[in-house]
């Protein structure tokens, strides 16, 4: 009887203690609280490329892209080329660190010799900064003008100094500090100053009165690690977290009728498609051919039916805002992909599957399961879709990521005939291209096309800005017509947001949170 | 001693497997080359991807990787986290504290509970206790960790606001994360202190003890729970590598800032050698403490190293 009065006083203590727990009331002058799936790496922006969200909201680079994903002048003023390999760059007057030194020639020059001496020792997380970037040396003409040395031509430079990675430094504060003091109390030009950081509990940021472009109108913000996406859904349900990023797709209805928040969906930049292999079935070297797939496929009623209405077809090869706004996706029109076939000289066989000098238009496709939202169900309506205009998928393979990265190496050696795939973000038409462009490492179709080779080297080293458009539109169009892929869509990113808080998604994705969060109540 | 030597020598081979498994994963996982560039590779001409494969030592025969891997892990170096721009073996080793701490407080609270209720039921069998013991002892062993970490998240966290959902830095951060963890250990020692205690209590030194007139409190605890901790203790050890080890789901559930959410991690980000840095650790740890209690268990009772 002892050990029940025992237990039952327990029980009852602990209700009483966790009871007193009371939950905090919410308040406008609550921090904003942003969830991420991991911790920094470093908040040293020249040490991780994990943190982009983070160092573009802390740190502030020469140039960067604004909420539409145009580049434009940040630090800097303006930009000449004073030869092809010689850029002048001024830098905007009466700016300050967090921490009250200049913005000034010398800082960017600091920065700038940092980079090149890390680089070259090794060090830090730049071979993508610097591989995109390829200057030689930076000197100061005056306190707010530098001249930039390039090693090669660059007519996209502007765009090439938009990594977080290349973000300025303060020069007395990072020579008279060890990189590990640094790496997590970092002073930057960003739109929030750095407090504190400790794992588990976040990284607590201020924000800078004195930032370019206004003090942000959200005052205090924690970014927090949650690793588990259910667990940053609690957070947001129990109103501890504001915002996070990542939320399922299939749980939006439900996270729709949750009281005190909302789901917001915006494009990415990631691009889904299908990869057509070249060198394994005859028929896929003929335009034609995968025309006529593309035809074949109805991409609406795909992303009506399996996307929830959240993804929009197009020729996803360029993304917002160089893409070519007149191009139109390949209609659903299964009685023209028949023409086209037949036009290629694939006539329906006995069973209905095209045959051509005694080859039959038998494919194999492989499919990812839970890489993108319904891939697998999408591949299986796709290769119905084919049957429909005499397409056979003779094996229709379902593959896990781990084996999808071995097959996409070396431009997609291991690919077969299909292969749904995707291709991250770019900030540039030119950049982009590479997706289709012979020597590039997402190639994985194989595809080469002289013409478009053709197009691709001159707009590559075209530096009249004016020309830009026309030759990036014609280079989309032309491939497009191509159809070196089965253009599918954009993938949508969806984000979790507190009611209280106004929140501005980009097309980028990315979160520079003095530029998206609009303010709190 | 040549017990000693024995259980020395399993314990090298344990590790020396864990460690052909730790280096299988690179591989496991596809092209490592790839994997580890992902979209990076995107940007890159096939040259500078065979250029990063060369440099990471990928192109040379699996067995000459993993003599090196193996040479070089013996002193110390797991290699270099390209993520966290530091040696692996120190990105593991600031992240054990906060396992340690939560594993110690899980391992508190399985025994602060569990034994006391294994007690209370083996004392009164087939009793209303009894079965509500018998019940949780079930429900304990057969929920799985993460089912029942997003059970408390909702409730104490989601409903009743009473629990900071993730993250550390209080005790009120510790309390789901190591109920979580300590809900298996905590059933299967209370099965275990009431099967044994059931089995001692009808032992003829126990009805020696009534019939001498003693009290049935001294009974129990003075005779019969004393006797009954030699497997209870022989468990408790064993669930410190449990505790270490199964912590992985439950960091990540809860954002903890300790070991296996770091691995969690890596794996995520392919820094790989974090990840083998993380497993080895771990089966050392485990096979430590398995080899101690072995050592303190052959102490506790000769019998065991007179059989070996």
């Amino acid at each position: 009887m002892n050990q029940i009065r025992l237990l039952r006083s327990s029980l009852i203590a602990l209700g009483l203690g966790l009871a007193t727990v009371a939950p905090a009331a919410r308040a406008a002058d609550k921090p904003v609280v942003v969830l991420l799936n991991a911790e920094p790496v470093s908040m040293d922006p020249m040490f991780t490329q994990a943190d982009a969200h983070l160092i573009l909201t802390i740190h502030e680079t020469l140039f960067r892209l604004d909420n539409q994903g145009k580049v434009v002048p940040a630090i800097a003023e303006s930009i000449k080329m004073l030869d092809p390999l010689t850029w002048e760059i001024k830098i905007r007057p009466g700016l300050t660190f967090h921490n009250g030194e200049p913005i000034n020639a010398d800082a960017a020059v600091f920065t700038f010799d940092r980079a090149k001496k890390l680089f070259a020792e090794g060090k830090g997380d730049l071979t993508f900064a610097l591989g995109a970037l390829k200057y030689k040396t930076m000197e100061k003409v005056d306190d707010l003008t530098v001249k930039l040395n390039m090693s090669e031509p660059d007519p996209v430079i502007t765009a090439h100094m938009v990594n977080p990675e290349l973000s300025l430094l303060p020069p007395k504060y990072y020579t008279e500090n060890p990189p590990e003091k640094v790496a997590f109390a970092p002073v930057g030009a960003g739109g929030y100053k750095f407090v504190s950081y400790k794992a588990g509990q976040g990284v607590v940021l201020k924000a800078f009165d004195k930032y370019r472009l206004g003090k942000p109108p959200v005052d205090d913000v924690i970014v927090k690690a949650v690793p588990e996406v259910a667990t940053r859904i609690s957070e947001l349900k129990a109103g501890s977290a504001d915002l996070m990023v990542g939320v399922p797709a299939d749980l939006k209805p439900s996270l729709d009728k949750t009281p005190g928040m909302k789901v917001i969906v915006a494009p990415s930049y990631r691009r889904l498609f299908v990869a057509i292999k070249q060198g394994r079935h005859p028929a896929l070297a003929d335009v034609r051919v995968r025309q006529a797939m593309n035809h074949a496929v109805n991409c609406e009623e795909i992303a009506s039916a399996l996307m929830g209405g959240m993804a929009k077809c197009n020729i996803d090869l360029i993304n917002t805002p160089y893409n070519n706004p007149g191009l139109k996706p390949f209609a659903y029109d299964p009685a023209k992909a028949k023409a086209l076939l037949d036009a290629a000289g694939w006539v329906p066989g006995k069973d209905g599957i095209r045959v051509k000098d005694g080859v039959r238009l038998a494919l194999d496709f492989d499919t990812t399961n839970g890489s993108y939202l319904n891939d697998k169900e999408i591949a299986q309506v796709m290769a119905d879709s084919w049957k429909a205009v005499g397409i056979e998928i003779k094996d229709l393979r379902v593959i896990d990521n781990a084996i999808n990265s071995q097959m996409r190496a070396k431009q997609g050696a291991g690919y077969r005939d299909l292969m749904n795939s995707s291709s991250g973000p770019d900030y540039t038409c030119q950049g982009d291209l590479l997706l289709v462009q012979k020597d590039s490492g997402s190639n994985r179709m194989s595809w080469v096309d002289d013409k478009f080779e053709a197009m691709f080297k001159a707009f590559n080293q075209e530096f009249d800005q004016s020309k830009w458009q026309k030759m990036c539109w014609d280079a989309e169009a032309y491939v497009a017509e191509q159809a070196p892929v089965i253009w599918m869509f954009t993938e949508p990113t969806l984000y979790g947001v507190s009611d209280r808080l106004s929140y501005e998604a980009r097309p980028d994705g990315r979160m520079y949170l003095n530029l998206v969060l609009k303010g709190v109540k | 001693m040549r017990y000693v030597l024995r259980r020395l020598a399993q314990s090298v081979i344990v590790v020396f497997g864990v460690s052909i498994v730790a280096f299988g994963l690179l591989f496991l996982t596809g092209d490592p080359t790839e994997v580890i560039l992902g979209d990076g590779a995107d940007r890159m001409t096939v040259d500078q991807i065979q250029e990063f494969r060369a440099k990471m030592g990928f192109d040379r025969p699996w067995l000459v990787q993993y003599a090196s891997f193996v040479g070089k892990a013996l002193q110390g170096d797991f290699g270099y986290s390209f993520i966290r721009h530091q040696p692996a073996y120190e990105v593991i080793v600031d992240k054990l504290p906060a396992t340690i701490q939560l594993a110690a407080f899980a391992f508190v609270l399985s025994l602060v509970i569990s034994i006391p209720l294994g007690v209370l039921s083996a004392t009164r069998p087939n009793t209303t206790v009894d079965h509500a013991v018998t019940a949780l002892t079930l429900a304990g062993q057969s929920i799985p960790s993460f089912w029942l970490g997003i059970l408390l998240i909702l409730f104490f966290g989601v409903e009743l606001k009473w629990l900071p959902i993730s993250g550390s830095g209080t005790w009120k951060h510790l309390v789901m994360p190591g109920i979580t963890l300590a809900a298996f250990p905590m059933a299967r020692n209370m099965r275990l202190t009431r099967s044994s205690m059931l089995d001692f209590m009808q032992r003829d030194f126990v009805r020696t003890a009534r019939a001498k007139g003693i009290s049935e409190r001294r009974v129990v605890y003075a005779h019969v729970l004393r006797n009954s901790l030699l497997p209870i203790v022989t468990a408790v050890g064993l669930e410190l590598g449990f505790l270490l080890g199964g912590s992985v789901i439950v960091e990540t559930i809860f954002g903890w800032p300790g070991v296996g959410r770091e691995i969690v991690a890596a794996i995520g980000s392919k820094d790989f050698f974090v990840v083998q840095a993380g497993v080895i650790m771990l089966a050392l740890i485990f096979a430590g403490v398995n080899l101690l209690i072995d050592l303190v268990y052959v102490w506790v009772d000769p019998r065991i190293r007179l059989g070996g």
